[in-house]
Formats: structure tokens, C-alpha cells, sequence
């Protein structure tokens, strides 16, 4: 066997390096790290939310409420950018999406699969911080993606969350919550399959 | 009894459950399962353990014992059951004639739990009317799994797929988010929101409340405040989303020419009938292009919508008194009254025209009490109900309502009143005794939804429905002197030729019957329900038999107790056959010169006697409006694209001063315009100025906030909704808040607003300004004004015994009876159909028959007696003639059908309604017969021949399984369970637990415990909860050849089984989900940990983790796990947009090749477990409630936390309680609570004689 790969080592090498390219661009369907699209309108959250200290919840509003994190409508946009800095170009783009009823198209940076059912209100009620998932959006002038959403990552944060005792670890879980002193309250962040897929 | 027994005994049991688990399933409709005749074998179930290679001769031995004996000795219980006199074992459950022969070739199948080879049938699909065009018929059914890939192809596949994923591996795909442009204020996306509306379905006006998310509704429930439904849905209303998404609605007004539309194409473009080809695999999986499925083709030419109002306008104002407004029922006060203004105003008539019409009620009712009206019926007063071939839960005014009334008497309660659940707290403590129950006794010609929930069903002929009716009559006033009546010389001298016992003799019925119900009856005086209206009961005398039925109801002092035909009577039946009919002869003397057509299809429903095509024929100018190209759209010269109830503004009166409102919750997705609106726009293009907005109307109508979901907006995240919606109704929502112009267009919102104001704001002098009740009414949903006096009924009519007098005379000349080999003909209504106009819509296609569990099909059923006689086996074609019109459909053998009976369902054979419907089933409506001005739908007598050489393979999914003489649903009556709250209810030992320590401790559950109780006695079969599964959990359709070959993917099913002898057979149904176990066989077979219990008790399974081994759906003993063959899922919205919009965002859409199962609908959970988060409480009892839960029109589904004693679900387990297979030790979390038959002991002795 080792004779015939001395053999042919030009053509084990070649397949070592196919499958490694194969297997490095596979896993980077699950990680996505380092995902940076080009939006159709350059807005900056290192301005917006890192120099002028605009809360993150002031655009994203009902984050706290939904599943998702709501991309703000340009009628949110418009609130501030009626009068700040009118007269900029990209602002009069703004304007003009805004009048002709045509939001823009964003590329989605953070994406999960159809089986994950990942929902933003129990996170930021438990006072998970944005860039515990997002990174330091607020440094960012375009967004990129900074951490993979592999499951481990998930797991790994939700048992750190919650009390569990030594006994209870190899049994189902026993939903012991987990006392939160910043929040002065108890939280619950369940490992159990149908936490995330139902 | 959880030790391991030195004993064998329980070893062999145990073999015994491990066998049977192995071979689960068998289906009926396999090649040879025709011996009927065969004799059922002691234990019945000797064949399958034979056929099992390798089974444990012991085990045989044991088998072959009388399994009572087996069962009795296996529970160690029969020293309690000894001691309560308790001996007798409820008969043997079967679900089909083959199983209750014990076929060996059923058994053969059994060993096989995973089939696939249906026998095809030689005439598959489309059994047209002869004489009629057919269209192509559908291919030949091929079998299913064969045709596949085979070895190269896969590999070639493979290849490619290697290659592709190497290659073209990039990052996920590019996806975008589009926010609004707008985001309107009540809308956060995500979120979802909930508007009141009411049902539009059918006619009965059920109030809803509907969850939108992102602008699109996805889920209905009932409006728990709603007066008619109380929070319940039908399956029927549950189903709505697949016809408002239906990619088959006619998208834009067309003009057609007439008498030359192609016939529409039939059943092969449905993906369901494309799982027939030979390879299905090519077609939905490794073929790139999923798009195969042909484009609707829609006949004619778009027209716009101003070019078609100038056209009819004038066609109108031309026809003047010759024109014709023809619809089905629409009551409300701004629908009536625009209507009444429309026709007005063109001086043309309206006739109203449903399929199902109440003329031989009203005239029933004209003859007793002087006034047609459609009382309405207080089910849920009722404690004794008999019916006289009626189908009150199948069809009526109001099927909801009394499914509601209805289910809720079947339950125990305590006689001094209280819930069911307080009764049975109080069985635990003291038993049952002291617990009632209604009384339900059903004299029908074949087994109708009713007759499946009756304590004791008689089948009669439909010719004798009236002379029994009579001889109860007679015995109640003239034997047993009884009730006001009695002393009547008029009612006795008309009751005196119908003594009982002759008429017993010469209707079958054993001796005594009459007598017995007429004493129950009067026992129940005041609180009983005597109900005759329905197709079965539509024979030449129906009008006479509703006479009786309401004499009888005065008699007994029902009428202004359980009937109301005085204080709120039922509005939601207006359509009339004498008014249809008329207007047929008018079309035919050319009397008509215009007709508008709207919310009833004539073409499809009416009698081929009646010949309406001929009769449109002779009308110049036909307008149709229709959400769908229907039969009577392709007579028509413009179909104008009206909408759906989910996209209009509407109200309704459905009983008389009980209003409900219908509000949009979607922008139109098609060009289409309400039909109120266009009557608006046609009237105001022909010179009506009342349709005008008023200088004064406007500022009031523009304060309004603009209610639901701001409609265009609402849909932009949608894309492909917002690209089809109409652009003129979008035009109007914006017009409203505009200043009033000269003369500004008022849209039907605006209108139903102005009628509202008037009518019931101003009659009914409500508090506080207009603004805030029209707020409180969108929010509500309706306005029940007279809510007291409408509950209390309590104004009797009196009857004039004059109309009893009529019927009795009437009654002396029957008509024609069947002998020897002929039929008695009676139409039926499936509960899934209706009158058809569902019949695009999969679920409901696929849901089975609550009676004959057959689905995708109807069918004649006749008695398997004469069946045997005559020959006639399973798959078998009969032809027959019935009033001129000749028809080929399938037979079934139904359990409990006359033997010289023969009914078939309408509402199926649809010619022209979509993709999915055309041609499945065959058409009945054209069997019925007229008689003047009567249609007849019962009672006609035929011959069935049968075709020889043909056969046709029926699906039935309950016959998918088969039961091995497992005891899987018990039953017993009221009486032996006051005497013995465990009677019937043996528990059986258990085997011992695989799982730790006896499979006690290995799950523990400190939080919540998620469990269910089922009543059993209050399961009426509506499948209402089947449907609701469905819509909330994405369920996919399979279609009928995969329904064949068991891969149906209900994660809910009602199991109906029977007991006793097949003739008329006793009935237990058996909701059947996933059990849910603590020590869950799924679980500990499966190699990839894809199913496990939870921290609360769910067996949840990860689709993401499933390989798709099926060794759990194998090992599964209640056959509750479905597995993903063809993706069906995708394959169901491969059909195209908008269809797709009707999928729960929140449930995975499930792939191919994986396991499924009901979950407790875990979305709804999670949902819970993040409210109670949020706001720092545990989740209350009944803080959510599953998708079944909330729909079951009975309540007959608990859910709660087992760990929770208070919790209701937990209250309701009385000591009945039972857990399916209890034996198998997998310690389900649902209780049963068995089923009780309210048959009083002296005369079960007698009927089971």
C-alpha cells in the first residue's frame, strides 16, 4: 500500500489538496467568518452606533419582542435624517427610496439554517450583549460576520448560563435556573434538541 | 405487578408485544383482501403470528387462546372485575371487514411494515357522467417504488453532485433582507398579530380570530368570545389558507366565449395524481428542474375592470326587470342591504341559491308554526337527540354550533350541573354514580357523522324515516297518552294508522324500538332534540317529516327549550331549490336577459334534471364572479376575480341579531375586487349616485383608523404577494382619508360602515361615540346586542296540529320501495367536502371520511351483507341510473348501512375548481331528482350493476394499520360505570421497563410535565384537529397512491374502530397522536439520538440529526411516526406562489428522509416558555394551548403540565382514565378517558339480542 502511494504520491497529493479545499470551503458554508457583502446603501454603524452612541435598540426596535432583530424601515432612517445632514447625497438616496415607497435590498450577513430557530427576545432579555454574537458591531463601518454560528458555540454559551448540578448533567436536563445577578433574576437557558429545533 | 414473574406467562407476553411491535401494519387495499365471508377466528389473530417467520411456538400457543381469556388472565385483574360483576368483555375492535375476517392475506401484509406496491386500479380517476365530457382520463396508476433510479443512474448522479459540491462551493447563498419602506405601527416583523374576522367558508359565519405574521394570516383559530363557535374551528374553516393561497384562483377578470371553453384539464397536473409515474425520483429529486408542474392556463381574454363595468352596466340596464342577481346566502346588514339597493336600482330580481337548501324545513315549519324559519337548535341543551336521517354535525345551519352543543352533553357531568371536569373530580372521590350523559338515538339509512356518535342507531330505509316518526308520535300521544297532544282528537285520529308495531315490522326495526325511544324521549321532555333536516332525509315527504320532527319537538316541550324558532332563528341558510328551479324555467323561456352570478356554483350543484346549462344557455348575458373558474364561470361571458373572505370587507347576520363582522387580513393576492365592490362600482358606472360617499359620511369614515395590517404595505416583505396584488383595490385604501371630491367612489368598507352606523349603532342606541364601537367591533368581531334574549330562547310557538294531520295523510303513500336487489338512493354529505366548493383544497382531500376513513375519493356504500350476497368485493365499479342520470362510482362496504340502502357523497367530482380537485371523486349532485319545484336527494330506487373487469382501489388510511386483537380503545356504558367507575377499564400488567429502575427514574421531570386527557366520549370525528395539525405544523399531503402504501403524514389521526357484529357495529373513535412516552421504544432504537424525551417530557425529534433509519417509526406501538419518503412538503408548494405563504414560519419545513411526529406543538411551547421569561412567571395552566387543543369543537383535548395537580388537563382524569397499550410500558403521557355509551341496560340487553 505505501509502495503504491509512492507511487502515485503526485496523485495522492493532488486529493489531499482537493479534499482539503473541499473540506476548508465546506466548512466555511457553517462558519461564514469573515463575511463582509458590500450594501446597497453604505450605512456605518461604527458612526451610528460607535461615535455617536446611537443605541443599538433605537433602529432595531421590537428586538426585544420578536424572533428577529428587525431591520429598520427608512421611515426610521428619516426620523433623524430629515433635517441631519439633508443635503448629503447618499442621504437624498435615502430620501428618495423613502418618497418612492422602494427599500433598499440588504445582503444578509448572519444567516441560519432553516432548522435553527434562533429567537433575539429571550437573548436580549437575559442581557446577552449584541456583540456577544454580532462582535464589535459598533467598530464596524461595513458589517461583517465574526463568529461561525456552529452549534457548539450555542451550547457552549447556554450551558455556561445555567446552574446545572453534577448529577443532573448525565440525566435530562431539571431547568434549574440560573441566577443572574446583574439582572437580579433567574434565567433559563435550556441545552435540550427542541431548545432551537422544532 | 412489576416484578419479572417466575411465571412464563408474562415472558410470553412480552414476546407476544415484541412480535406484534415488529409487524404493525397492513392495509386493506392489497390484492386479495376479499374474504368477507370467511369466518373471524377465535382470537382473530392467528394469521399474522403464523406468518411471522421464526415466532416462538409458545408464543402461538399462546395466541391461539381466546383472547378475552388471554387478556383478562394477562391484566391480573379479573378477581376486581369478578368481584364488580364485571365479566363481560367489550367484542373484539376491528377497522375493516378484512381485518375483522381475519384475512390471511392481510396477515401475509402485516408482517411488512413498510409497503409499497398498491394494486392499481383499472379505472383510475374521473368517472364522468355518461353522456357528459369527460376530458382525457388520468393515466394509469403504475406502481409506486419500482420505477426509482436504478444502479448507473444514481451513480451518474452522484458524480455529478460530488463535482458540483467541490466546485461550485461557495459561501451560503446570497439572501436579502427588505424592510419596509413604511413600517406600519402595529407591525414589528416577527411579531405576529391577531385580527377578528369571521368565516366565509360556509355560510354559518363562525367568528375567527386569525395570527398574521409579516402581513400574511397563517394560522385561524376561533374567537373564544364568538357566541356561534366559541372559539372553535371546523376543519373545513381550518383549512382556509389553502384556498386563499391557491395558485389555481383566476387571477385577473377574463371574457370568455361561450360555448367554446375548453374543458379544463383534469386530475394528471396535481403533483399528488404525478407520484403515479414511474419514477418519482426523477421528477422530485435529483431533476434540477422542479418547476415541471404545467402553468395555469386560464381560457379567455383579460378584460380591465372599468371596460367590464361600462359592459355589464349596460347589459343590466338593458335587461331591467329581465335581469337576475343569483347568489348564495349572504346575510348581514350592509350585504342585504346593498343587494336590496343594487337590484333596486336595476329593477332586477334576486334569487338566492346554496347547494344544500332548508325548503323541506321551512315548509315543515310554515305547516307547523306559520312562519318559515330555520330555528336554531340549542345542542347544548339538548340531553336526548334524535335524528331521523339527519347529519346535524355533517350539515346544518350551523355545523359548529351544534358540534359544540353536541360534543359537550356527550360528556359526564353531574346531574346538579357543574363542568366536566368537576365531575370528574367527584368520580375520583365517590365513582360515577350520579353522572349523566346525553342520550343520542340516530334512525338513518346509512352511517352518517351523527349516527357514528350515537348510543344506538337504527338503519332504516328513507322511505320509512316519516311513518317511524310517526309510530314515536303515535306511541308517545296515543298509546302512552302523553304531552299536551294527548287529548287532541285531531292528532290522535291522525296518528291512529301508524301503531307501532306494524310499522316496526315493516321498517325492520326490532320490537319495541319506537315504544323505547318515545318513553326516553318524554323522560327528556323539555331537554330533548328531535332533528330530521338533511340530504338522507330529502325524500319526497321531507317536508312532512320535518312537519312530524317539529311536532314532536312541541310535543315534548323541546320548542322554546332546545329550538328557537321565535327569539334568533338561523339566518344562515337562504338559499331555496323551488326559487332555483323557477328561475331555470324562466332562463328557459327566455325571460331572463341578464344574470349575475356570485357565491354559488348552479352548473356543479344542481339536479342534471334541471339542466341549467341548457337554461344559461338561453340567457345573452352571463356574469359569474368567483374567486375560481368554477363549472358554472366557463357557461359564463365575463367571470369577474372576486375574493376571498380573508381579503374583504364583509358582515354577517347568521342568526337573527347576532352580527359579526369579516375584515381583511391580507391584501388581495390576485386582481381581483370584492364582490360587494364590484356591485358598487357597476351600480355607480350605470349612473347610482346612492353609492356615493356623502360630504357628511366622509370625515367620519377617514377618522376611522385604517384597520388591518395597512394592506399594501403589509405586503412588501412578501415579494411575490405584493407583485400579484391587486392594483385597484389598492388604489382605494388610499383614496379613502382623501378630502371629499364631487363624486368620490365609496368602497364597501366605507358602505358597511355607513349601514352599521345606521342600523345598529343608531337601533341599538350603544354608549359612547361611533368611532369607539366600530373600534370595539373590528377588535371583537362581533356585536351580539341581544345576547340575553337570544340565550334564554324560551318563546314556544304553538303548533297547529293541522300539519301533523297533512304529513300523516301524506305519509300513507311512501313511494316506491326497494326489493329484493334494488336500492334505496340517498345523497349524503361528506363532512370534509361540504358542498364542494373546498375541493382544491389538499387537506381536506386527504383528511378521511370520519365514517368510512376513505379519503381522496367518494364512493357508494352498501352493506357488506348485501355486498356478500350479491357478490360485490372489495375494489368493486358499480352503474347505475338515478333520475335520468347514469354514473360509475367505487363501492364501498360500509359497516351499518341498510342492506337495501345505497348512498354516495356530493361535493366531490369537481370538473373545473384546480389542480388538485378536478376530477377526484365522483359528482353526485346531478343524481338528485325534481319533483316540481322539489329536489329530491333521497329515497330513489335503483339498481346497481356491477362493471365487470374493472377495479378500483379506495385509500384508506385507518386500514394502514393493522390492530393484532390489541385492545387499544375500550368502551362501556353509563350504567355498568355507575356501578363500577373502572368497568370496561381493566389495566393491563405492564411489561418490565429496558429503562432504568423499572423506568421510573431515569426521567425525571421537575418543571414541567407536558400531557394530554382525551375524552373519548366527547371525540365526535370532526377532524377539525387533524386539519388545525396541519396548518400549524406545515403537515405535508401525500396524495392518494402514498395514502395506499401507509405513508399518510398526519401526526394527528381519529382512529374509528368497530366492535360487534359488522352489520350495524358499535363505534369507538380514537384520537391518535404521539404518545409522548416517558420510556419511549423510539428512543432506544434509534443510532443517532434524533428522538428523546426532553426536560418536559416531550419526545422530541431533531429533524437535523434524523438519518431517516426507520427503526423508530417501526418500533413506535402506536404507529404515530411519519416518515418523509419524497419530501412531500416541498413537493406541496412546488405548485407555486402564493401557496407557500401558508407555512408557519416558526415550524421547520420537514426534508425528505426524515422521521416526523407530533411534538405538542413545541413552537408553541418555546413560545410560552419566552413569555414566562419575560414577564418572571411560571407558565400558567392553560397559558397556551396545542393547535388541536384550541380547535376541538367539543373540548374533548386537555393539555396541561402533569406535574401540576390543579392543572385542568389533570382534573379531567377521572378514574376511566387509560393509557393506549398500557402493556408495552412505555408510560405514555396521554390519558384516554374511555368511552361511555349512555344504552340503558334493559334495553342493550334487547338491542344486542
Amino acid at each position: 500500500m505505501s509502495v503504491k502511494l509512492k507511487q502515485h504520491w503526485r496523485l495522492t497529493a493532488i486529493v489531499v489538496i482537493l479534499l482539503g479545499f473541499a473540506g476548508w470551503k465546506g466548512l466555511g458554508q457553517f462558519t461564514n467568518v469573515g463575511y463582509s457583502p458590500v450594501q446597497p446603501i453604505p450605512f456605518s454603524h461604527r458612526l451610528h452606533a460607535g461615535i455617536n452612541h446611537i443605541p443599538c435598540m433605537y433602529c432595531h426596535a421590537g428586538v426585544e419582542y420578536s424572533s428577529q432583530s428587525p431591520i429598520p424601515p427608512l421611515n426610521v432612517c428619516m426620523g433623524c435624517h430629515s433635517v441631519v445632514d439633508a443635503n448629503r447625497p447618499l442621504i437624498q438616496r435615502i430620501a428618495k427610496a423613502y418618497a418612492s415607497g422602494t427599500p433598499f435590498r440588504f445582503v444578509r450577513v448572519y444567516q441560519l439554517p432553516e432548522y435553527v430557530k434562533f429567537r433575539h427576545s429571550p437573548h436580549i432579555d437575559a442581557g446577552i450583549a449584541c456583540q456577544t454574537c454580532h462582535g464589535q458591531i459598533e467598530s464596524m463601518n461595513q458589517v461583517t460576520e465574526v463568529h461561525q454560528f456552529a452549534m457548539g458555540e450555542c451550547i457552549n454559551c447556554h450551558r455556561a448560563r445555567n446552574y446545572m448540578p453534577a448529577a443532573a448533567i448525565r440525566k435530562h436536563r431539571d431547568y434549574q435556573l440560573a441566577y443572574l445577578p446583574s439582572l437580579d433574576r433567574h434565567i433559563n437557558a435550556p441545552v435540550d434538541c427542541n431548545t432551537c429545533h422544532n | 405487578m412489576s416484578v419479572i414473574p417466575a411465571d412464563t406467562s408474562d415472558f410470553n407476553e412480552r414476546t407476544r408485544m415484541e412480535h406484534q411491535i415488529n409487524q404493525a401494519e397492513s392495509e386493506p387495499n392489497r390484492p386479495g383482501a376479499r374474504a368477507l365471508g370467511a369466518a373471524p377466528r377465535a382470537g382473530g389473530n392467528e394469521g399474522p403470528v403464523a406468518a411471522a417467520a421464526g415466532a416462538e411456538p409458545r408464543a402461538e400457543q399462546r395466541e391461539a387462546g381466546d383472547e378475552p381469556a388471554a387478556w383478562a388472565a394477562a391484566t391480573g385483574a379479573n378477581a376486581i372485575a369478578a368481584a364488580s360483576g364485571e365479566n363481560e368483555e367489550e367484542p373484539r375492535l376491528w377497522t375493516t371487514l378484512e381485518q375483522l375476517a381475519g384475512d390471511p392475506a392481510v396477515a401475509a401484509l402485516a408482517a411488512r411494515e413498510f409497503k409499497n406496491d398498491p394494486r392499481p386500479s383499472t379505472a383510475p380517476g374521473l368517472f364522468p357522467i355518461i353522456g357528459q365530457s369527460a376530458g382525457p382520463a388520468a393515466p394509469a396508476a403504475a406502481e409506486d417504488g419500482k420505477g426509482g433510479v436504478d444502479r448507473r443512474k444514481f451513480l451518474q448522479w452522484s458524480t455529478a453532485a460530488m463535482a458540483l459540491a467541490t466546485a461550485a462551493c461557495t459561501r451560503k447563498p446570497v439572501s436579502y433582507l427588505v424592510p419596509y419602506a413604511q413600517q406600519p405601527p402595529e407591525i414589528i416583523p416577527g411579531m405576529a398579530n391577531f385580527y377578528a374576522t369571521t368565516c366565509q367558508e360556509c355560510t354559518s359565519s363562525c367568528g375567527l380570530v386569525v395570527k398574521t405574521r409579516d402581513g400574511r394570516p397563517i394560522k385561524v383559530e376561533g374567537n373564544p368570545e364568538h357566541p356561534l363557535n366559541r372559539g372553535r374551528v371546523c376543519a373545513r374553516g381550518q383549512a382556509t389558507f389553502l384556498n386563499l393561497y391557491d395558485p389555481d384562483r383566476l387571477p385577473h377578470p377574463i371574457r370568455l366565449r361561450r360555448g367554446h371553453v375548453p374543458p379544463p384539464a383534469p386530475g394528471p397536473r396535481s403533483p399528488y395524481v404525478r407520484f403515479n409515474s414511474a419514477s418519482p425520483m426523477q421528477n422530485y429529486d435529483l431533476d434540477g428542474d422542479r418547476g415541471t408542474v404545467p402553468p395555469q392556463i386560464t381560457p379567455g381574454e383579460p378584460v380591465s375592470w372599468g371596460e367590464i363595468d361600462k359592459e355589464i352596466a349596460a347589459a343590466l340596464r338593458r335587461a331591467g326587470a329581465n335581469g337576475v342577481l343569483l347568489t348564495g346566502t349572504l346575510h348581514g346588514p350592509a350585504r342585504t342591504q346593498l343587494i336590496a339597493e343594487f337590484t333596486q336600482f336595476f329593477g332586477m330580481r334576486h334569487v338566492v341559491y346554496d347547494a344544500f337548501n332548508p325548503d323541506a324545513l321551512l315548509a315543515g315549519q310554515t305547516a307547523g308554526y306559520g312562519a318559515a324559519v330555520v330555528p336554531r337548535y340549542f345542542f347544548d341543551r339538548a340531553e336526548m337527540v334524535v335524528t331521523f336521517g339527519a347529519d346535524p354535525l355533517a350539515q346544518g345551519a350551523s355545523p359548529l354550533e351544534y358540534m359544540y352543543g353536541f360534543g359537550h352533553q356527550r360528556k359526564l357531568r353531574l346531574r346538579t350541573g357543574g363542568s366536566p371536569v368537576e365531575a370528574s373530580l367527584a368520580a375520583r372521590k365517590s365513582g360515577y354514580q350520579g353522572q349523566r350523559m346525553s342520550r343520542v338515538v340516530a334512525f338513518e339509512p346509512a352511517m352518517s357523522q351523527t349516527g357514528l356518535n350515537a348510543d344506538t342507531r337504527h338503519y332504516v330505509l328513507p322511505q320509512d324515516l316519516l311513518p317511524v316518526a310517526l309510530a314515536v308520535a303515535h306511541q308517545l300521544v296515543v298509546v302512552d297518552k302523553r304531552s299536551a297532544f294527548a287529548n287532541n282528537p285531531a292528532v290522535t285520529a291522525a296518528l291512529a294508522p301508524y301503531a307501532p308495531a306494524e310499522i316496526e315490522k315493516a321498517a325492520g326495526l326490532k320490537s319495541g324500538v319506537v315504544a323505547q325511544t318515545a318513553a326516553e324521549l318524554w323522560q327528556y321532555r323539555g331537554k330533548g332534540l328531535v332533528y330530521a333536516s338533511g340530504l338522507a332525509a330529502g325524500t319526497v315527504l321531507a317536508a312532512e317529516l320535518e312537519a312530524v320532527a317539529g311536532f314532536l319537538n312541541s310535543a315534548l316541550e323541546n320548542e322554546g327549550a332546545t329550538v328557537d324558532g321565535a327569539v334568533s332563528p338561523s339566518q344562515q341558510m337562504q338559499g331555496s331549490n323551488a326559487d332555483m328551479l323557477a328561475l331555470c324555467d324562466d332562463m328557459r323561456a327566455g325571460k331572463v336577459q341578464a344574470i349575475v352570478i356570485y357565491g354559488t356554483n348552479p352548473a356543479y350543484t344542481l339536479p342534471q334534471a334541471a339542466d341549467f346549462a341548457a337554461a344559461l344557455a338561453k340567457v345573452p348575458y352571463v356574469v359569474v364572479l368567483g374567486q375560481r373558474l368554477d363549472e358554472t364561470g366557463r357557461l359564463a361571458n365575463v367571470v369577474l376575480t372576486s375574493l376571498h373572505g380573508q381579503e374583504s370587507w364583509g358582515d354577517a347576520e347568521p342568526q337573527k341579531g347576532l352580527y359579526s363582522l369579516v375584515q381583511p387580513t391580507i391584501a388581495p393576492l390576485f386582481d381581483g375586487r370584492a364582490f360587494e365592490d364590484s356591485l358598487i362600482s357597476i351600480a355607480r358606472t350605470a349612473g347610482a349616485t346612492q353609492f356615493d360617499r356623502q360630504a357628511s359620511a366622509a370625515p367620519a369614515a377617514a377618522a376611522v383608523p385604517a384597520t388591518p395590517a395597512a394592506p399594501a404595505a403589509t405586503a412588501a416583505p412578501v415579494g411575490k404577494a405584493a407583485a400579484a396584488k391587486g392594483k385597484t383595490q389598492a388604489a382605494q385604501p388610499a383614496a379613502a382619508p382623501a378630502a371629499p371630491a364631487k363624486r368620490e367612489p365609496m368602497d364597501f368598507h366605507a358602505y358597511i360602515q355607513q349601514v352599521w352606523k345606521q342600523q345598529l349603532y343608531g337601533k341599538y342606541k350603544v354608549a359612547g361615540s361611533w368611532e369607539d364601537f366600530w373600534t370595539g367591533v373590528l377588535r371583537q368581531g362581533y356585536f351580539d346586542p341581544m345576547a340575553e334574549q337570544r340565550a334564554a330562547a324560551g318563546q314556544p310557538r304553538s303548533y297547529r296540529p293541522a300539519a301533523l294531520a297533512a304529513a300523516a295523510h301524506a305519509a300513507a303513500a311512501t313511494g316506491p320501495r326497494p326489493s329484493g336487489d334494488e336500492f334505496a338512493f340517498s345523497l349524503v354529505v361528506s363532512p370534509m367536502m361540504g358542498d364542494g366548493r373546498c375541493g382544491n383544497n389538499a387537506f381536506l382531500l386527504e383528511i378521511p371520511d370520519p365514517v368510512s376513513k376513505v379519503c381522496w375519493d367518494n364512493f357508494v356504500a352498501v352493506s357488506p351483507a348485501t355486498a356478500k350476497r350479491l357478490g360485490w368485493e372489495h375494489g368493486d365499479v358499480v352503474e347505475f341510473e338515478v333520475n335520468g342520470a347514469r354514473l360509475r362510482a367505487p363501492i364501498l362496504r360500509q359497516p351499518g348501512v341498510h342492506p337495501n340502502a345505497a348512498t354516495l357523497a356530493v361535493g366531490w367530482g369537481r370538473a373545473s375548481v384546480g389542480m388538485i380537485g378536478n376530477g377526484v371523486g365522483v359528482n353526485a349532485f346531478p343524481l338528485a331528482g325534481v319533483q316540481g319545484r322539489q329536489i329530491i336527494t333521497s329515497g330513489a330506487v335503483v339498481r346497481l350493476r356491477k362493471v365487470p373487469g374493472v377495479y378500483y382501489n379506495l385509500a384508506n388510511p385507518q386500514g394502514n394499520n393493522y390492530l393484532e386483537g390489541r385492545k387499544v380503545a375500550l368502551a362501556t356504558s353509563l350504567e355498568k360505570l355507575q356501578g363500577n367507575a373502572l368497568a370496561g377499564n381493566v389495566p393491563p400488567q405492564k411489561d418490565e421497563s429496558i429503562w432504568h429502575n423499572g423506568g421510573t427514574s431515569d426521567h425525571t421531570f421537575t418543571g414541567n410535565h407536558w400531557g394530554m386527557t382525551i375524552d373519548m366520549n366527547a371525540c365526535i370525528g370532526c377532524n377539525a384537529c387533524m386539519a388545525a395539525c396541519h396548518s400549524e405544523n406545515n403537515v405535508p399531503i401525500v396524495g392518494k397512491t402514498q395514502v395506499q402504501v401507509g405513508r399518510e403524514m398526519d401526526w394527528i389521526r381519529i382512529d374509528r374502530y368497530y366492535t360487534g357484529a359488522y352489520e350495524n357495529p358499535d363505534i369507538i373513535l380514537e384520537p391518535m397522536l404521539c404518545q409522548q412516552c416517558v420510556n419511549a421504544s423510539c428512543e432506544s432504537v434509534c443510532p443517532v439520538i434524533a428522538t428523546m424525551t426532553n426536560g418536559e417530557g416531550i419526545n422530541v425529534q431533531v429533524y437535523n440529526r434524523c438519518v431517516g433509519t426507520r427503526f423508530c417509526g417501526n418500533n413506535c406501538p402506536y404507529k404515530v411516526r411519519r416518515f418523509n419518503y419524497y419530501a412531500y412538503g416541498e413537493i406541496q408548494y412546488e405548485r407555486g406562489a402564493p401557496l407557500e405563504l401558508a407555512l408557519n414560519p416558526d415550524v421547520t419545513l420537514r426534508s425528505r428522509g426524515v422521521m416526523e411526529k407530533c411534538n405538542f406543538c413545541l413552537q408553541r411551547i418555546n413560545a410560552a416558555h419566552i413569555k414566562s421569561q419575560q414577564l418572571g412567571v411560571p407558565i400558567p395552566d392553560g397559558g397556551f394551548q396545542t393547535a388541536c387543543q384550541q380547535t376541538c369543537p367539543s373540548e374533548a383535548i386537555y393539555f396541561g403540565n402533569m406535574n401540576d395537580p390543579n392543572a385542568r388537563m389533570m382534573q379531567a382524569r377521572g378514574p376511566r382514565g387509560f393509557e393506549v397499550l398500557a402493556n408495552v410500558n412505555n408510560q405514555p403521557s396521554i390519558d384516554y378517558q374511555l368511552k361511555v355509551r349512555n344504552i340503558p341496560v334493559w334495553k342493550s340487553a334487547e338491542d344486542q339480542a
